[in-house]
């Protein structure tokens, strides 16, 4: 599903250059949850935004069903590939939670049915936060709600890989725990492939992969 | 939910930072709107003014040039040489102007008081008896007399007349004269219905007229040549010239009463006159041997150099301007087309100052405008870098997003511009009533310069009231699209440069804020 070949970053530091990542290779299968561990600084999010075409490589490719990303179109592949879900949530705060679904599902190019609005309601749903919830506007709702609502946006462009960098980083356990279980979800029900980025062994143990990035390579532990 | 969505909620639903948007181009829109609007007023005024003085231009000397350049030559023989070649008018020169589409008549003029043979001129009843018959004696004993001439023979070069056009000179019977008639030196004649009634005379018939009078001094150079003209009548015309109050003394005299102009070809006058100049070139020839002038052949008369006035009709006042800096290049050393330009410019120099002030109000205050707005983009798109971030984490296009900003910024913009407008409107006249007031008292607008107006027949006469009147401040269609598009593109260039500042780095570096 996604393959990376010889990736390597490496950015100046104080007049410095530090590589963070060295040819780097390795391939995520369709359908399973993923969690990339490792230490602070080790580049385990620097990993996620490269895979994610939210920043480039120094050098290597990044294949998404065979296909070079660069030649599917970074914003391309954004629009239609992927979703990303970040530990600070990243909602936009003047829209309500629904509308932040629907920003996503007008801006892919995938099908997306044509009651839209009651689509991203169900959806929603489905991750808990009701209707009268989901016409609030996102930053009334509780962190826990705004990262359901973040993964529901995701998922809402009908895409089958999903990204997550640190998702539950700023949740307590209760709501890690029923965060956690959504991913789990979204591989098991919906059949998409989730890669997480995280510090937390609760989320690592649940992932069907456990892989860990340190000494800028990324091995299976 | 598209980026025209978008930004709609993000105005309404940021309504504190929307209002002092709205409340910010309010302000810069009522300033640009009152400049624009005295600038507007000021040009508009000019432009009626001029709208309504007839689109005329004369050929004439600039002896103001000439005097300046003479008064810079040193020695009195450098000065006696210039004025020996004192610049002349010539039909040929005059020829290279008026090939132009803006130019709808032309009237080149030979004018020359003769006396009647064979027929009475009409007389006024104030007529100065003394006006004929004064007789003197030259120093040589040689008795002379003088008597004042009766008839004015006018002849232009061209078969159409400006005061035929503009129904001053109406012809009542027959015809005016032909091209042809023109270039041939044809002895036809248009004359003035009163004159023809008054001796019987009708179309077909003959008139003569005496260029010089029997016993006059220049028969001393003419000899016994022949200086009488025998026209055939081909027209009738009626004069509707009617003399000003200044010009009221000429009805004194015959030659300057309308009711004794008669209408002829120019070539039919030139022809004689040159004849008779030439005569008389030959007698001071022959009499100032030693004189160098006239022992150079380049100042004989020529039949060109008999036409004194040479006037333009236009075919729109607004192409005055136009056609003056078309021939500016056409003109020949010390002459220049008049359009009566220096009455009009004193006239309208507080509107220019006013519209000259105006002009860099709105100057200052767009510029202004682009630095606060694009300030004010710049801190707010400093706020939403985050969101710029994640429009482009989930896929949305740079495009879309420019144009969502520019949107929210537009519609801000046009609600503060309309409320400019309505209140601008409001404001705009009375502010541009008050700064007229102030420049009328501050400005000198004396006409000091004692301009003798040669051809000032054609011209309309406009004083500074007329102008003024003109002058009303108010907001046009023009002015709200100027305003509308100048506040768009304000718009557009403060919205463009910050977002390539941010967007130029990719989604990760502006969502960590590593930039």
């Amino acid at each position: 599903m996604l393959k990376l070949e010889n990736i390597s970053y490496s950015y100046i530091d104080g007049g410095n250059k530090r590589t963070i990542l060295e040819n780097i290779n390795y391939e995520f299968e369709k359908g399973k949850f993923y969690t990339i561990l490792g230490p602070s600084g080790s580049g385990k999010t620097t990993l996620l935004s490269i895979i994610a075409g939210l920043d480039r490589p120094e050098s290597g490719k990044v294949y998404y069903d065979g296909e070079d990303i660069e030649k599917i179109g970074l914003t391309n592949y954004r629009k239609n590939k992927i979703g990303i879900v970040f530990q600070q949530f990243n909602l936009l705060t003047y829209l309500t939670a629904i509308e932040n679904i629907e920003l996503a599902m007008t801006e892919t190019d995938n099908e997306i049915p044509k009651n839209m609005r009651e689509v991203a309601y169900a959806l929603l749903e489905k991750f808990g936060i009701v209707k009268s919830k989901a016409d609030r506007m996102v930053n009334k709702l509780s962190g826990g709600e705004q990262q359901r609502v973040a993964i529901a946006r995701a998922i809402a462009s009908n895409v089958d890989l999903i990204f997550a960098d640190e998702p539950t980083g700023n949740l307590d356990t209760d709501t890690e725990k029923e965060i956690i279980k959504i991913f789990k979800n979204l591989t098991a029900e919906y059949g998409k492939t989730v890669i997480v980025v995280t510090h937390s062994t609760v989320v690592s143990d649940l992932s069907d992969y456990r892989t860990y990035l340190n000494n800028r390579t990324l091995k299976d532990i | 939910m598209n980026f025209l969505k978008r930004a709609i909620k993000n105005i309404m639903r940021l309504k504190t930072k929307s209002i002092l948007l709205i409340v910010t181009f309010f302000m810069i829109g009522n300033l640009v709107i009152i400049g624009l609007g005295v600038s507007y007023a000021s040009e508009n005024a000019k432009t009626l003014t001029r709208q309504k003085m007839k689109p005329v231009v004369t050929y004439e000397v600039d002896y103001e040039a000439f005097s300046a350049w003479v008064d810079t030559l040193e020695t009195d023989e450098e000065k006696n040489d210039a004025y020996n070649n004192y610049p002349q008018l010539k039909k040929a020169d005059f020829n290279q102007l008026i090939n132009s589409d803006y130019v709808e008549l032309v009237n080149a003029l030979v004018t020359y008081q003769a006396y009647a043979s064979g027929f009475t001129p009409i007389i006024n009843e104030n007529t100065d008896n003394n006006n004929g018959g004064v007789a003197y004696a030259e120093a040589d004993g040689s008795d002379y007399s003088y008597t004042q001439p009766d008839v004015n023979l006018i002849g232009n070069a061209y078969d159409n007349m400006i005061e035929i056009n503009e129904g001053t000179y109406v012809i009542d019977e027959g015809r005016f004269y032909t091209q042809d008639e023109i270039d041939s030196g044809a002895k036809v004649a248009v004359i003035e219905e009163r004159l023809a009634t008054a001796n019987n005379l009708n179309i077909g018939d003959s008139i003569t007229v005496k260029l010089i009078q029997d016993n006059s001094y220049e028969s001393e150079y003419i000899g016994d040549m022949d200086t009488t003209l025998e026209y055939e009548i081909i027209g009738i015309y009626t004069n509707n010239k009617v003399l000003s109050e200044d010009d009221a003394w000429m009805s004194s005299y015959p030659a300057y009463t309308p009711e004794n102009s008669i209408l002829v070809p120019a070539t039919s006058l030139t022809s004689k006159l040159n004849e008779i100049n030439l005569a008389a070139w030959n007698y001071y020839k022959e009499m100032y041997p030693d004189e160098e002038y006239y022992q150079n052949d380049d100042h004989m008369p020529t039949e060109d150099s008999f036409y004194t006035t040479f006037v333009i009709l236009l075919n729109d006042p607004l192409n005055v301007d136009k056609f003056i800096e078309e021939n500016a290049d056409n003109l020949i050393a010390f002459t220049k087309l008049n359009a009566n330009d220096d009455l009009f410019q004193t006239f309208s120099k507080p509107l220019d100052t006013m519209s000259l002030f105006a002009n860099i109000i709105v100057w200052i205050v767009v510029i202004n405008a682009i630095v606060i707005i694009s300030l004010v983009t710049a801190l707010t798109m400093k706020t939403r870098e985050h969101e710029i971030g994640i429009l482009l984490s989930i896929g949305v296009s740079k495009l879309k997003i420019v144009a969502q900003l520019f949107i929210e910024l537009v519609v801000v913009a046009i609600i503060g511009f309309t409320l400019a407008v309505v209140s601008g409107s409001l404001v705009a006249k009375s502010i541009g009533q008050a700064v007229l007031n102030y420049q009328l008292t501050n400005t000198d607008t004396t006409d000091d310069n004692n301009y003798y107006y040669y051809n000032d027949d054609y011209f309309t006469e406009i004083t500074q009231d007329d102008m003024l009147s003109e002058y009303e401040v108010s907001i046009n269609p023009i002015i709200i699209a100027e305003i509308y598009i100048l506040g768009i593109g304000v718009v557009l260039v403060s919205i463009l440069i910050p977002s390539y500042m941010i967007m130029r780095f990719n989604p990760k570096r502006i969502l960590t804020n590593t930039y």
